[in-house]
């Protein structure tokens, strides 16, 4: 039965989507330069970036995706998500505090405005910019088949439209995104991150206490689970759903991987203050936990109501979620919560929408050396050309949401953690280890994922994984054999607490830009062109 | 400065021996990348923390945290193909209450405390910069 047979609910989702849109047009009146559209003027603090940070990277992947993957896989899905214990303050160790301080002091508003500013390098900033654009296309792609798969669910359009649903529900839900990312860029997101990100945290505990109440506990969850033919012991076993590899390949890419990941590394540029990292690891890690807890009990009762003859078995491991909602969930909680999983989807395809967006048309034509002029329009039209790529990759993949995404996620982790995660914090790393990382990431994701669909790996690996730990190793090993130049100097940068920061945004007065200003000269410490 | 040195060895040792053990498959290599992929994020804090010229200020929670991973995956090992009558943690098969404890729940209180605690707002890091107008890069 559609959702919007039941009143109660699809008023409750009806009056969020009021909400978000609201948000997205009170913050299109005040997005005037390229800074306010690509980092949100620079002025977010603890709370706002914290959950906006969660709101980001959890999406369609984590609130349909991972129920689905569950359903498929067991407990080893669970390895993508455990390593949320530590990847927070890991982020804040290794790449926020370097990054926000560069963007404090220079021009640094994306990934590779990072990689240029660290390296030096055209080329491996414009690699990045690459793997941005492919990243991005695919992450969005992964949201907006999830998108797709919650309207077919809102309005019973499987049954109307057959196969055609999938990619009108899926272009519906690319419209509404559009909508306010296009004018609200990503202000609009930060601001409807935060309401999306409350609203996420608050549906994901009810909805894991209804998974516990409907399979009865934990303890007779496992016991449905194990008792039934259909999944068995090894469903528990976080090394037996697939072979030790894939599911070791899973930790290590969303451990590692998650330095890599440019809409989380967007938000660091946006905190006002460093200091206020200090306890963002505990916000983030804590928000993102609450948040999972609906993969985790979604993706465990599932299974167990199956398993007990109280749900059908899914033909679609991606109706997992949905049809938990719809079954056994009040209806006014149910819109409540297939509109907040329409906020983690939203938020996150509306992050990369901007980040895809600045990749187009401020790095790589930066790395071509033909910036454009007018940013603030281009970006706008680049997101809806990002959008229907995305659309169209969907509709070709053909797979889980949770499979897309891992793809996208494992491209932003091959090519771009190696770079920064090293680069960052060990001055030996050359420009052309850089490149030549981000290059082999890049391939190597692309070309052992289209591998993997034809034939499976040796022992079940990962490509991400196998694309990760390559382009690790070529990182070390063109820093120390390939010569080029060695970084001779440090940069030391100031904090808040010491120096001057230049400009309200640590920036040099020139530097700042509108959309009509030409493109911002690069200034190093001591305030000379380092590039033209 | 010994940490300091060592640490990007140890990061380039564990990267090459990951991905032969990836190449190679089987369970066993299977065994050894998930405890070098557990051991590699801290190899990874502590470099970052060796950058800030204070590797020693965070040691104990990094030896936490570095007991916790490895000690969970070698766990998970261990307790792989355990069935149903394996041992058990609150009414859950112990590898997946070790999973979710011991990589999940403790590490994020354990390092949401150590980072908030120890921050230093005052002291300025070195981050490596690009090299200034007088060294240009090969490939720039």
């Amino acid at each position: 039965m559609p959702l919007l047979d039941r009143p109660v609910a699809a008023v409750a989702a009806l009056a969020y989507l009021a909400v978000v849109l609201g948000i997205g047009v009170w913050a299109a009146r005040r997005t005037r330069t390229s800074r306010d559209f690509f980092i949100a003027g620079q002025g977010i603090g603890l709370w706002v970036t914290g959950l906006a940070t969660t709101s980001a990277a959890f999406s369609g992947f984590v609130f349909l995706g991972g129920p689905g993957l569950t359903y498929r896989i067991g407990t080893s899905s669970f390895l993508i998500i455990a390593s949320t214990g530590f990847t927070a303050a890991m982020l804040c160790w290794v790449v926020g505090r370097p990054l926000r301080e560069m963007a404090g002091r220079a021009e640094v508003f994306t990934v590779p405005d990072a990689v240029l500013e660290r390296y030096g390098s055209r080329a491996a900033s414009g690699l990045a910019a690459v793997a941005v654009v492919v990243g991005t296309i695919g992450y969005l792609g992964a949201q907006l088949l999830a998108l797709g798969i919650l309207v077919e669910t809102v309005f019973g359009t499987r049954e109307l439209l057959g196969p055609w649903s999938l990619p009108a529900a899926m272009a519906a839900g690319l419209a509404v995104v559009l909508a306010y990312a296009a004018a609200g860029g990503m202000l609009a997101g930060v601001w409807t991150d935060l309401f999306q990100g409350a609203l996420m945290v608050g549906a994901a505990v009810a909805v894991f206490a209804y998974a516990l109440e409907a399979g009865s506990g934990v303890g007779g969850i496992a016991r449905s689970i194990e008792a039934s033919p259909a999944f068995g012991p090894d469903f528990l076993d976080p090394l037996s759903g697939v072979p030790p590899a894939t599911a070791f390949g899973f930790f290590f890419v969303f451990a590692v991987g998650t330095l890599g990941q440019p809409h989380m590394l967007h938000k660091f540029y946006m905190l006002d203050d460093v200091r206020k990292l200090r306890w963002l690891p505990l916000v983030v890690g804590g928000s993102q936990s609450l948040c999972l807890l609906i993969w985790v009990g979604v993706g465990l009762a599932v299974p167990a109501l199956v398993a007990a003859g109280r749900m059908a078995p899914l033909a679609n491991p991606d109706d997992a979620a949905p049809a938990f909602l719809l079954g056994f969930v009040p209806a006014g909680l149910a819109g409540l919560v297939f509109a907040g999983v329409l906020a983690a989807i939203m938020s996150t395809a509306d992050s990369f929408v901007n980040v895809g967006s600045a990749a187009l048309v401020r790095d790589l034509p930066r790395a071509l050396g033909r910036p454009v002029r007018d940013e603030l329009r281009a970006g706008r039209w680049a997101t809806v050309g990002i959008g229907l790529a995305a659309v169209l990759l969907a509709w070709l993949y053909g797979d889980l949401v949770a499979l897309l995404g891992t793809f996208a996620f494992g491209t932003f982790a091959a090519a771009l953690a190696p770079a920064l995660a090293v680069g960052l914090n060990w001055p030996r790393v050359t420009a052309r280890a850089a490149a030549a990382s981000i290059a082999t990431g890049l391939v190597a994701n692309l070309g052992l994922e289209l591998l993997a669909r034809r034939t499976a790996l040796p022992g079940g690996a990962l490509p991400s994984a196998v694309a990760l730990a390559a382009s690790f190793t070529v990182l070390f090993a063109v820093s120390w054999l390939g010569g080029g130049r060695v970084q001779s100097r440090t940069w030391r940068l100031p904090c808040t607490s010491h120096g001057p920061k230049r400009g309200k945004a640590g920036l040099s007065q020139n530097s700042s830009f509108s959309a009509s200003s030409p493109a911002p000269m690069i200034v190093d410490s001591s305030g000379k062109a380092a590039l033209p | 400065m010994a940490v300091r040195r060592a640490l990007p060895a140890g990061l380039a040792a564990a990267s090459a021996a990951m991905l032969a053990a990836l190449l190679a498959g089987g369970v066993p290599a299977a065994a050894v990348f998930g405890l070098l992929a557990a051991a590699f994020p801290v190899g990874l804090i502590s470099l970052a923390l060796a950058r800030d010229g204070r590797p020693r200020r965070n040691a104990l929670h990094l030896a936490a945290l570095l007991v916790l991973l490895v000690g969970s995956a070698a766990a998970m090992l261990a307790l792989r193909g355990a069935g149903a009558e394996g041992p058990r943690f609150a009414e859950l098969p112990l590898s997946l209450a070790v999973l979710l404890g011991g990589i999940w729940l403790v590490p994020l209180v354990l390092t949401g405390l150590a980072h908030g605690l120890t921050f230093d707002a005052g002291a300025p890091p070195t981050t490596p910069a690009a090299p200034g107008p007088g060294g240009a890069d090969p490939d720039r």
